[in-house]
Protein backbone atom coordinates (compact mmCIF):
# COMPACT_ATOMS: atom_id res chain seq x y z
CA UNK A 1 0.00 0.00 0.00
CA UNK A 2 2.94 2.29 0.72
CA UNK A 3 4.11 1.79 -2.89
CA UNK A 4 0.65 2.56 -4.26
CA UNK A 5 0.37 5.66 -2.07
CA UNK A 6 3.79 6.79 -3.35
CA UNK A 7 2.46 6.35 -6.92
CA UNK A 8 -0.41 8.74 -6.29
CA UNK A 9 -3.12 6.32 -5.09
CA UNK A 10 -5.12 8.15 -2.42
CA UNK A 11 -6.36 6.01 0.47
CA UNK A 12 -10.09 6.27 1.17
CA UNK A 13 -10.86 8.97 3.73
CA UNK A 14 -14.34 10.11 2.70
CA UNK A 15 -17.68 8.62 1.71
CA UNK A 16 -17.60 9.94 -1.86
CA UNK A 17 -15.34 9.03 -4.75
CA UNK A 18 -13.32 12.10 -5.68
CA UNK A 19 -15.50 15.05 -6.66
CA UNK A 20 -18.35 12.87 -7.92
CA UNK A 21 -21.49 12.11 -5.98
CA UNK A 22 -20.82 8.37 -6.24
CA UNK A 23 -20.35 6.67 -2.89
CA UNK A 24 -17.72 4.04 -2.07
CA UNK A 25 -19.29 0.62 -1.59
CA UNK A 26 -18.46 -1.45 1.51
CA UNK A 27 -16.46 -3.86 -0.68
CA UNK A 28 -14.44 -1.00 -2.14
CA UNK A 29 -13.82 0.38 1.33
CA UNK A 30 -12.71 -3.04 2.57
CA UNK A 31 -10.33 -3.34 -0.39
CA UNK A 32 -9.02 0.19 0.32
CA UNK A 33 -10.31 1.48 -3.02
CA UNK A 34 -8.39 -1.11 -5.04
CA UNK A 35 -9.58 -3.87 -7.32
CA UNK A 36 -9.39 -7.42 -5.94
CA UNK A 37 -6.35 -8.13 -8.14
CA UNK A 38 -4.58 -4.95 -7.01
CA UNK A 39 -5.34 -5.77 -3.39
CA UNK A 40 -4.03 -9.33 -3.67
CA UNK A 41 -0.92 -8.14 -5.52
CA UNK A 42 -0.01 -5.62 -2.81
CA UNK A 43 -0.69 -8.25 -0.10
CA UNK A 44 1.66 -10.74 -1.78
CA UNK A 45 4.34 -8.05 -2.26
CA UNK A 46 4.54 -7.41 1.49
CA UNK A 47 7.21 -9.70 3.05
CA UNK A 48 5.61 -9.36 6.50
CA UNK A 49 2.54 -11.17 5.14
CA UNK A 50 4.74 -14.14 4.19
CA UNK A 51 6.03 -14.32 7.74
CA UNK A 52 2.44 -14.24 9.02
CA UNK A 53 1.48 -16.98 6.55
CA UNK A 54 4.25 -19.24 7.91
CA UNK A 55 3.16 -18.56 11.51
CA UNK A 56 -0.49 -19.38 10.72
CA UNK A 57 0.45 -22.48 8.71
CA UNK A 58 2.29 -23.88 11.75
CA UNK A 59 0.10 -22.46 14.52
CA UNK A 60 -3.49 -22.98 13.38
CA UNK A 61 -3.30 -26.81 13.21
CA UNK A 62 -1.83 -26.80 16.74
CA UNK A 63 -4.69 -24.59 17.99
CA UNK A 64 -7.16 -27.04 16.42
CA UNK A 65 -5.21 -29.85 18.14
CA UNK A 66 -5.59 -28.09 21.49
CA UNK A 67 -9.40 -28.07 21.17
CA UNK A 68 -9.48 -31.62 19.77
CA UNK A 69 -7.07 -33.36 22.17
CA UNK A 70 -7.25 -31.13 25.25
CA UNK A 71 -4.88 -28.91 27.20
CA UNK A 72 -2.39 -31.71 27.84
CA UNK A 73 -1.57 -31.75 24.11
CA UNK A 74 -0.12 -28.23 24.23
CA UNK A 75 0.88 -27.39 27.80
CA UNK A 76 2.68 -28.76 30.85
CA UNK A 77 -0.16 -27.57 33.10
CA UNK A 78 -0.56 -29.41 36.37
CA UNK A 79 -1.97 -28.86 39.87
CA UNK A 80 1.36 -27.18 40.70
CA UNK A 81 1.23 -24.92 37.66
CA UNK A 82 -2.42 -24.19 36.85
CA UNK A 83 -1.50 -21.64 34.18
CA UNK A 84 1.27 -21.13 31.70
CA UNK A 85 1.98 -18.69 28.89
CA UNK A 86 -1.68 -18.39 27.80
CA UNK A 87 -2.54 -16.54 30.98
CA UNK A 88 0.97 -15.47 31.98
CA UNK A 89 1.46 -13.64 28.68
CA UNK A 90 -2.02 -13.43 27.17
CA UNK A 91 -3.87 -12.14 30.20
CA UNK A 92 -1.42 -10.77 32.77
CA UNK A 93 0.82 -8.98 30.22
CA UNK A 94 -1.75 -7.91 27.62
CA UNK A 95 -4.26 -6.41 30.05
CA UNK A 96 -1.92 -3.78 31.62
CA UNK A 97 -0.58 -2.91 28.16
CA UNK A 98 -4.18 -2.19 27.16
CA UNK A 99 -4.78 0.39 29.89
CA UNK A 100 -4.22 3.12 27.28
CA UNK A 101 -7.98 3.16 26.49
CA UNK A 102 -9.21 4.41 29.82
CA UNK A 103 -6.11 6.59 30.33
CA UNK A 104 -6.59 8.61 27.15
CA UNK A 105 -10.41 8.51 27.43
CA UNK A 106 -10.06 10.17 30.82
CA UNK A 107 -7.42 12.63 29.61
CA UNK A 108 -9.47 13.87 26.66
CA UNK A 109 -13.11 13.48 27.71
CA UNK A 110 -12.94 14.09 31.48
CA UNK A 111 -9.87 16.29 31.98
CA UNK A 112 -10.60 18.18 28.77
CA UNK A 113 -7.09 17.81 27.32
CA UNK A 114 -8.28 18.06 23.71
CA UNK A 115 -4.65 18.42 22.57
CA UNK A 116 -4.40 14.61 23.01
CA UNK A 117 -7.33 14.05 20.62
CA UNK A 118 -5.16 12.96 17.63
CA UNK A 119 -4.02 9.86 19.53
CA UNK A 120 -7.20 9.12 21.52
CA UNK A 121 -8.74 6.67 19.06
CA UNK A 122 -5.49 4.74 18.74
CA UNK A 123 -5.43 4.44 22.54
CA UNK A 124 -9.03 3.18 22.57
CA UNK A 125 -8.32 0.64 19.82
CA UNK A 126 -5.17 -0.54 21.61
CA UNK A 127 -7.28 -1.05 24.74
CA UNK A 128 -10.10 -2.83 22.93
CA UNK A 129 -7.88 -5.26 21.01
CA UNK A 130 -5.65 -5.95 24.00
CA UNK A 131 -8.65 -6.93 26.11
CA UNK A 132 -10.32 -8.85 23.32
CA UNK A 133 -7.25 -10.96 22.66
CA UNK A 134 -6.72 -11.46 26.39
CA UNK A 135 -10.16 -13.11 26.29
CA UNK A 136 -9.09 -15.14 23.23
CA UNK A 137 -6.02 -16.37 25.14
CA UNK A 138 -8.28 -17.18 28.08
CA UNK A 139 -10.55 -19.17 25.78
CA UNK A 140 -7.65 -21.20 24.41
CA UNK A 141 -6.64 -21.94 28.00
CA UNK A 142 -10.14 -22.77 29.27
CA UNK A 143 -11.57 -24.50 26.21
CA UNK A 144 -15.32 -24.92 25.67
CA UNK A 145 -15.93 -21.36 24.40
CA UNK A 146 -19.69 -21.82 24.60
CA UNK A 147 -19.33 -21.77 28.39
CA UNK A 148 -17.83 -18.26 28.38
CA UNK A 149 -20.91 -16.82 30.07
CA UNK A 150 -20.88 -19.39 32.91
CA UNK A 151 -18.97 -17.30 35.49
CA UNK A 152 -21.33 -14.39 34.85
CA UNK A 153 -24.75 -15.99 34.59
CA UNK A 154 -24.70 -19.68 35.48
CA UNK A 155 -22.08 -20.48 38.15
CA UNK A 156 -22.22 -17.29 40.14
CA UNK A 157 -19.46 -16.67 42.68
CA UNK A 158 -19.92 -13.07 43.82
CA UNK A 159 -17.29 -13.43 46.58
CA UNK A 160 -14.60 -14.53 44.10
CA UNK A 161 -12.04 -12.23 42.49
CA UNK A 162 -12.45 -14.17 39.21
CA UNK A 163 -16.18 -13.33 39.21
CA UNK A 164 -15.20 -9.66 39.46
CA UNK A 165 -12.60 -9.99 36.70
CA UNK A 166 -15.03 -11.80 34.36
CA UNK A 167 -17.75 -9.19 34.78
CA UNK A 168 -15.36 -6.27 34.52
CA UNK A 169 -13.62 -7.52 31.39
CA UNK A 170 -16.97 -8.29 29.71
CA UNK A 171 -18.55 -4.95 30.53
CA UNK A 172 -15.38 -2.98 29.85
CA UNK A 173 -15.04 -4.64 26.44
CA UNK A 174 -18.58 -3.51 25.64
CA UNK A 175 -17.74 0.02 26.78
CA UNK A 176 -14.63 0.10 24.57
CA UNK A 177 -16.56 -1.17 21.56
CA UNK A 178 -19.09 1.62 22.14
CA UNK A 179 -16.30 4.20 22.47
CA UNK A 180 -14.98 3.19 19.03
CA UNK A 181 -18.40 3.15 17.39
CA UNK A 182 -18.01 6.81 16.22
CA UNK A 183 -15.03 5.75 14.04
CA UNK A 184 -17.05 2.87 12.58
CA UNK A 185 -20.09 5.13 12.07
CA UNK A 186 -18.00 7.66 10.13
CA UNK A 187 -16.57 4.90 7.94
CA UNK A 188 -20.01 3.41 7.26
CA UNK A 189 -21.70 6.80 6.82
CA UNK A 190 -24.06 6.55 9.79
CA UNK A 191 -24.09 10.05 11.32
CA UNK A 192 -27.07 9.34 13.61
CA UNK A 193 -25.27 6.42 15.24
CA UNK A 194 -22.21 8.60 15.81
CA UNK A 195 -24.36 11.37 17.30
CA UNK A 196 -26.10 8.88 19.59
CA UNK A 197 -22.81 7.47 20.96
CA UNK A 198 -21.28 10.95 21.24
CA UNK A 199 -24.24 12.00 23.41
CA UNK A 200 -23.28 9.45 26.05
CA UNK A 201 -19.49 9.51 25.69
CA UNK A 202 -18.90 11.01 29.17
CA UNK A 203 -20.96 8.21 30.76
CA UNK A 204 -19.05 5.60 28.79
CA UNK A 205 -15.70 7.12 29.76
CA UNK A 206 -16.59 7.20 33.45
CA UNK A 207 -17.84 3.60 33.25
CA UNK A 208 -14.52 2.72 31.61
CA UNK A 209 -12.54 4.39 34.41
CA UNK A 210 -14.47 2.56 37.14
CA UNK A 211 -14.32 -0.84 35.46
CA UNK A 212 -10.69 -0.79 34.38
CA UNK A 213 -9.43 0.70 37.65
CA UNK A 214 -11.15 -2.09 39.54
CA UNK A 215 -10.13 -5.01 37.37
CA UNK A 216 -6.50 -3.95 36.81
CA UNK A 217 -6.19 -4.14 40.59
CA UNK A 218 -8.32 -7.29 40.75
CA UNK A 219 -5.82 -9.13 38.53
CA UNK A 220 -3.20 -8.45 41.22
CA UNK A 221 -5.62 -9.38 43.99
CA UNK A 222 -6.07 -12.71 42.21
CA UNK A 223 -2.68 -13.80 43.53
CA UNK A 224 -3.87 -13.53 47.12
CA UNK A 225 -5.44 -16.93 46.33
CA UNK A 226 -1.91 -18.35 46.28
CA UNK A 227 -0.05 -16.98 49.32
CA UNK A 228 3.31 -18.66 49.68
CA UNK A 229 3.44 -19.75 46.05
CA UNK A 230 4.58 -16.43 44.57
CA UNK A 231 7.97 -15.23 45.83
CA UNK A 232 7.51 -12.68 48.68
CA UNK A 233 9.33 -9.94 46.74
CA UNK A 234 6.60 -10.12 44.07
CA UNK A 235 3.77 -10.93 46.46
CA UNK A 236 2.28 -8.56 48.99
CA UNK A 237 -1.26 -9.26 50.13
CA UNK A 238 -2.14 -5.65 50.99
CA UNK A 239 -0.24 -3.99 48.13
CA UNK A 240 -0.32 -6.35 45.14
CA UNK A 241 -3.58 -4.98 43.74
CA UNK A 242 -2.08 -1.48 44.01
CA UNK A 243 1.13 -2.55 42.22
CA UNK A 244 -0.91 -3.97 39.36
CA UNK A 245 -3.06 -0.87 39.09
CA UNK A 246 -0.22 1.68 39.29
CA UNK A 247 1.95 -0.22 36.85
CA UNK A 248 -0.92 -0.50 34.37
CA UNK A 249 -0.92 3.32 34.10
CA UNK A 250 2.61 3.60 32.73
CA UNK A 251 2.31 0.27 30.90
CA UNK A 252 -0.71 1.54 28.91
CA UNK A 253 0.91 4.90 28.15
CA UNK A 254 4.20 3.31 27.07
CA UNK A 255 2.43 0.73 24.90
CA UNK A 256 0.62 3.61 23.19
CA UNK A 257 3.97 5.31 22.49
CA UNK A 258 5.33 2.04 21.03
CA UNK A 259 2.24 1.39 18.89
CA UNK A 260 2.08 4.98 17.60
CA UNK A 261 5.77 4.74 16.65
CA UNK A 262 5.16 1.50 14.73
CA UNK A 263 2.20 3.15 12.96
CA UNK A 264 4.27 6.18 12.02
CA UNK A 265 7.09 4.03 10.66
CA UNK A 266 5.13 1.24 8.96
CA UNK A 267 1.91 2.91 7.75
CA UNK A 268 2.81 6.55 7.20
CA UNK A 269 0.48 6.56 4.15
CA UNK A 270 -2.50 6.05 6.48
CA UNK A 271 -1.55 8.76 9.01
CA UNK A 272 -2.71 12.29 8.34
CA UNK A 273 -0.81 15.48 9.15
CA UNK A 274 -2.82 15.99 12.34
CA UNK A 275 -1.38 12.70 13.65
CA UNK A 276 2.20 12.86 12.37
CA UNK A 277 2.78 16.56 13.09
CA UNK A 278 1.61 16.20 16.68
CA UNK A 279 3.20 12.84 17.45
CA UNK A 280 6.47 14.09 18.97
CA UNK A 281 4.62 16.46 21.30
CA UNK A 282 2.11 13.75 22.25
CA UNK A 283 4.88 11.20 22.84
CA UNK A 284 6.60 13.52 25.31
CA UNK A 285 3.25 14.27 26.99
CA UNK A 286 2.54 10.56 27.42
CA UNK A 287 6.12 10.02 28.63
CA UNK A 288 5.59 12.66 31.31
CA UNK A 289 2.51 10.86 32.62
CA UNK A 290 4.36 7.54 32.51
CA UNK A 291 7.32 8.97 34.48
CA UNK A 292 5.11 10.21 37.31
CA UNK A 293 3.38 6.82 37.46
CA UNK A 294 6.75 5.02 37.39
CA UNK A 295 8.16 6.91 40.38
CA UNK A 296 4.94 6.33 42.33
CA UNK A 297 5.10 2.61 41.51
CA UNK A 298 8.76 2.43 42.58
CA UNK A 299 7.97 3.91 45.98
CA UNK A 300 4.96 1.63 46.53
CA UNK A 301 7.12 -1.38 45.63
CA UNK A 302 9.70 -0.35 48.24
CA UNK A 303 6.95 0.27 50.81
CA UNK A 304 5.62 -3.25 50.16
CA UNK A 305 9.08 -4.73 50.81
CA UNK A 306 9.27 -2.68 54.02
CA UNK A 307 5.73 -3.62 55.08
CA UNK A 308 6.40 -7.35 54.85
CA UNK A 309 10.00 -6.89 56.07
CA UNK A 310 11.29 -8.77 53.03
CA UNK A 311 14.66 -6.99 52.98
CA UNK A 312 16.64 -10.16 53.66
CA UNK A 313 15.37 -11.67 50.38
CA UNK A 314 17.24 -8.93 48.50
CA UNK A 315 20.50 -10.63 49.45
CA UNK A 316 19.50 -13.82 47.60
CA UNK A 317 19.52 -14.79 43.92
CA UNK A 318 15.80 -14.02 43.66
CA UNK A 319 16.56 -10.64 45.22
CA UNK A 320 19.10 -9.88 42.51
CA UNK A 321 16.55 -10.86 39.87
CA UNK A 322 14.04 -8.54 41.57
CA UNK A 323 16.54 -5.68 41.66
CA UNK A 324 17.44 -6.24 37.99
CA UNK A 325 13.74 -6.05 37.09
CA UNK A 326 13.36 -2.81 39.06
CA UNK A 327 16.57 -1.37 37.63
CA UNK A 328 15.81 -2.07 33.96
CA UNK A 329 12.02 -1.83 34.06
CA UNK A 330 11.54 1.10 36.45
CA UNK A 331 14.62 3.09 37.51
CA UNK A 332 16.30 3.26 34.08
CA UNK A 333 13.04 4.39 32.39
CA UNK A 334 12.56 7.11 35.05
CA UNK A 335 16.07 8.48 34.30
CA UNK A 336 15.77 8.22 30.51
CA UNK A 337 12.22 9.61 30.37
CA UNK A 338 13.20 12.56 32.58
CA UNK A 339 16.19 13.33 30.36
CA UNK A 340 14.14 13.02 27.17
CA UNK A 341 11.31 15.22 28.48
CA UNK A 342 13.62 17.96 29.74
CA UNK A 343 15.61 17.95 26.49
CA UNK A 344 12.66 17.45 24.14
CA UNK A 345 13.99 14.14 22.74
CA UNK A 346 10.98 12.21 21.42
CA UNK A 347 13.21 9.48 19.94
CA UNK A 348 14.74 8.68 23.31
CA UNK A 349 11.27 8.69 24.89
CA UNK A 350 10.18 6.08 22.31
CA UNK A 351 13.15 3.85 23.06
CA UNK A 352 12.47 4.21 26.80
CA UNK A 353 8.81 3.32 26.28
CA UNK A 354 9.91 0.07 24.64
CA UNK A 355 12.17 -0.75 27.61
CA UNK A 356 9.28 -0.01 29.98
CA UNK A 357 6.90 -2.27 28.05
CA UNK A 358 9.46 -5.09 28.22
CA UNK A 359 9.96 -4.33 31.92
CA UNK A 360 6.27 -4.61 32.72
CA UNK A 361 6.04 -7.83 30.68
CA UNK A 362 8.92 -9.22 32.75
CA UNK A 363 7.18 -8.17 35.96
CA UNK A 364 3.95 -9.93 35.05
CA UNK A 365 5.76 -13.05 33.85
CA UNK A 366 7.77 -13.04 37.07
CA UNK A 367 4.63 -12.82 39.19
CA UNK A 368 2.53 -15.31 37.21
CA UNK A 369 5.13 -17.80 36.05
CA UNK A 370 8.81 -17.41 36.89
CA UNK A 371 8.61 -16.88 40.66
CA UNK A 372 5.41 -18.93 40.95
CA UNK A 373 6.20 -22.02 43.03
CA UNK A 374 9.64 -20.62 43.76
CA UNK A 375 10.18 -23.30 46.40
CA UNK A 376 9.30 -26.11 43.98
CA UNK A 377 10.53 -26.74 40.45
CA UNK A 378 10.55 -24.38 37.48
CA UNK A 379 8.03 -25.05 34.74
CA UNK A 380 9.29 -24.76 31.17
CA UNK A 381 6.40 -24.12 28.75
CA UNK A 382 5.66 -26.77 26.11
CA UNK A 383 6.87 -25.78 22.60
CA UNK A 384 3.30 -26.05 21.28
CA UNK A 385 2.20 -23.54 23.93
CA UNK A 386 4.84 -21.09 22.68
CA UNK A 387 3.70 -21.61 19.06
CA UNK A 388 0.05 -20.96 20.01
CA UNK A 389 1.01 -17.75 21.83
CA UNK A 390 2.96 -16.54 18.78
CA UNK A 391 0.05 -17.47 16.47
CA UNK A 392 -2.58 -15.65 18.51
CA UNK A 393 -0.29 -12.64 18.86
CA UNK A 394 0.13 -12.67 15.06
CA UNK A 395 -3.66 -12.76 14.74
CA UNK A 396 -3.79 -9.75 17.10
CA UNK A 397 -1.35 -7.87 14.83
CA UNK A 398 -3.33 -8.76 11.69
CA UNK A 399 -6.59 -7.56 13.27
CA UNK A 400 -4.90 -4.39 14.52
CA UNK A 401 -3.52 -3.66 11.03
CA UNK A 402 -6.84 -4.48 9.32
CA UNK A 403 -8.68 -1.90 11.44
CA UNK A 404 -5.97 0.76 11.26
CA UNK A 405 -5.86 0.53 7.44
CA UNK A 406 -9.57 1.22 7.22
CA UNK A 407 -11.25 3.02 10.12
CA UNK A 408 -10.42 6.66 10.84
CA UNK A 409 -8.06 5.99 13.74
CA UNK A 410 -4.82 7.51 12.45
CA UNK A 411 -6.53 10.03 10.19
CA UNK A 412 -9.58 12.28 10.29
CA UNK A 413 -12.59 11.29 8.20
CA UNK A 414 -13.61 13.98 5.73
CA UNK A 415 -17.29 14.59 6.28
CA UNK A 416 -19.52 14.75 3.19
CA UNK A 417 -21.36 18.04 2.70
CA UNK A 418 -24.70 16.19 2.42
CA UNK A 419 -24.26 14.37 5.76
CA UNK B 1 34.64 45.39 40.85
CA UNK B 2 31.99 43.78 43.07
CA UNK B 3 30.93 41.57 40.16
CA UNK B 4 34.51 40.37 39.62
CA UNK B 5 34.93 39.47 43.32
CA UNK B 6 31.61 37.59 43.37
CA UNK B 7 32.59 35.67 40.22
CA UNK B 8 35.97 34.69 41.74
CA UNK B 9 34.32 33.62 45.01
CA UNK B 10 31.75 31.44 43.21
CA UNK B 11 34.52 29.86 41.13
CA UNK B 12 36.42 29.03 44.33
CA UNK B 13 33.28 27.44 45.81
CA UNK B 14 32.85 25.35 42.66
CA UNK B 15 36.48 24.19 42.85
CA UNK B 16 36.19 23.31 46.54
CA UNK B 17 32.93 21.42 45.89
CA UNK B 18 34.53 19.53 43.01
CA UNK B 19 37.53 18.61 45.16
CA UNK B 20 35.44 17.48 48.16
CA UNK B 21 33.00 15.62 45.88
CA UNK B 22 35.81 13.82 44.06
CA UNK B 23 37.49 12.90 47.34
CA UNK B 24 34.23 11.49 48.76
CA UNK B 25 33.55 9.71 45.48
CA UNK B 26 37.00 8.08 45.36
CA UNK B 27 36.73 7.13 49.05
CA UNK B 28 33.23 5.61 48.49
CA UNK B 29 34.32 3.58 45.48
CA UNK B 30 37.46 2.38 47.32
CA UNK B 31 35.42 1.45 50.41
CA UNK B 32 32.82 -0.35 48.29
CA UNK B 33 35.43 -2.29 46.32
CA UNK B 34 37.41 -3.27 49.43
CA UNK B 35 34.20 -4.41 51.16
CA UNK B 36 33.32 -6.43 48.08
CA UNK B 37 36.82 -7.95 48.04
CA UNK B 38 36.43 -8.99 51.70
CA UNK B 39 33.31 -11.04 50.87
CA UNK B 40 34.96 -12.67 47.87
CA UNK B 41 33.20 -10.36 45.39
CA UNK B 42 29.74 -11.66 46.30
CA UNK B 43 27.33 -8.75 45.98
CA UNK B 44 24.48 -10.58 47.74
CA UNK B 45 26.71 -11.28 50.73
CA UNK B 46 27.74 -7.64 51.00
CA UNK B 47 24.15 -6.45 50.65
CA UNK B 48 23.02 -8.90 53.35
CA UNK B 49 25.71 -7.69 55.75
CA UNK B 50 24.86 -4.08 54.99
CA UNK B 51 21.14 -4.63 55.67
CA UNK B 52 22.01 -6.24 59.02
CA UNK B 53 24.47 -3.46 59.87
CA UNK B 54 21.95 -0.67 59.32
CA UNK B 55 19.28 -2.56 61.30
CA UNK B 56 16.79 -3.17 58.51
CA UNK B 57 17.26 -6.93 58.88
CA UNK B 58 17.11 -8.04 62.50
CA UNK B 59 15.31 -10.46 64.78
CA UNK B 60 12.18 -9.35 66.57
CA UNK B 61 11.01 -10.89 69.82
CA UNK B 62 7.53 -9.44 70.03
CA UNK B 63 4.84 -8.60 67.53
CA UNK B 64 4.84 -4.99 68.77
CA UNK B 65 8.60 -4.73 68.05
CA UNK B 66 8.05 -6.05 64.54
CA UNK B 67 5.10 -3.79 63.87
CA UNK B 68 6.83 -0.70 65.23
CA UNK B 69 9.84 -1.43 63.04
CA UNK B 70 8.03 -1.99 59.74
CA UNK B 71 5.68 0.94 60.31
CA UNK B 72 8.64 3.19 61.16
CA UNK B 73 10.46 2.28 57.94
CA UNK B 74 7.26 2.67 55.90
CA UNK B 75 6.55 6.12 57.33
CA UNK B 76 10.11 7.28 56.61
CA UNK B 77 9.76 6.15 52.96
CA UNK B 78 6.28 7.71 52.64
CA UNK B 79 7.34 11.07 54.11
CA UNK B 80 10.46 11.14 51.92
CA UNK B 81 8.27 10.51 48.88
CA UNK B 82 5.85 13.27 49.93
CA UNK B 83 8.78 15.67 49.89
CA UNK B 84 10.45 14.22 46.81
CA UNK B 85 7.43 14.03 44.51
CA UNK B 86 6.70 17.80 44.21
CA UNK B 87 10.42 18.49 43.69
CA UNK B 88 10.61 15.81 40.99
CA UNK B 89 7.39 17.08 39.39
CA UNK B 90 8.84 20.59 39.18
CA UNK B 91 12.14 19.28 37.83
CA UNK B 92 10.33 17.24 35.18
CA UNK B 93 8.29 20.22 34.06
CA UNK B 94 11.24 22.57 33.79
CA UNK B 95 12.82 22.50 30.36
CA UNK B 96 16.59 22.88 30.07
CA UNK B 97 17.96 26.19 28.78
CA UNK B 98 18.85 24.59 25.44
CA UNK B 99 15.25 23.36 25.00
CA UNK B 100 13.83 26.76 25.92
CA UNK B 101 15.97 28.42 23.28
CA UNK B 102 14.60 26.22 20.47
Amino acid sequence: MRTLAANGKTPINTLEKGDSKLMWTVKEKLLLGMTTQEYMAQAVRNPFNWLLAVIFAVGLPIIIGRFAFGLGYVTHSSYDYPWGLFLGWGLFVMVPLSASGFMLGTTVEVFGRKDFKPIERLALLNGLLGYFFAVVFLQVDLGQPWRLIYPMFVSLGPAAVLFLVAWHVATYLSVQVAELVPAFAEWMGMPKLKKFIKSMIIGLTIAGIILSTLHQGALGALFTYAPGKVHPLWFSAPFLWFHFFTSSIFAGLCMLIVVSTICKKSMAWRCDANFTDNLDRLTLGLAKGATLALITYLVIKIIAVAHDSDWHYLATGWGQWFMLEMLIGVILPIILFTYSIRNNLAGLARFTALITVLGIALNRLNTALITFNWKLYQEIPHWREVVIVITIYALYIVTYRFILYRLPILYSWKESKDV
Amino acid sequence: MVKKTTKRASRTIVHISLFVGSAIGIWSVAAFLSALAQVNWQFSQLLGQYLVAIGVVQEFHTFVDFYTHIKGVEYIIAVMFLGLFPVFYKYLNTATSSTEAT
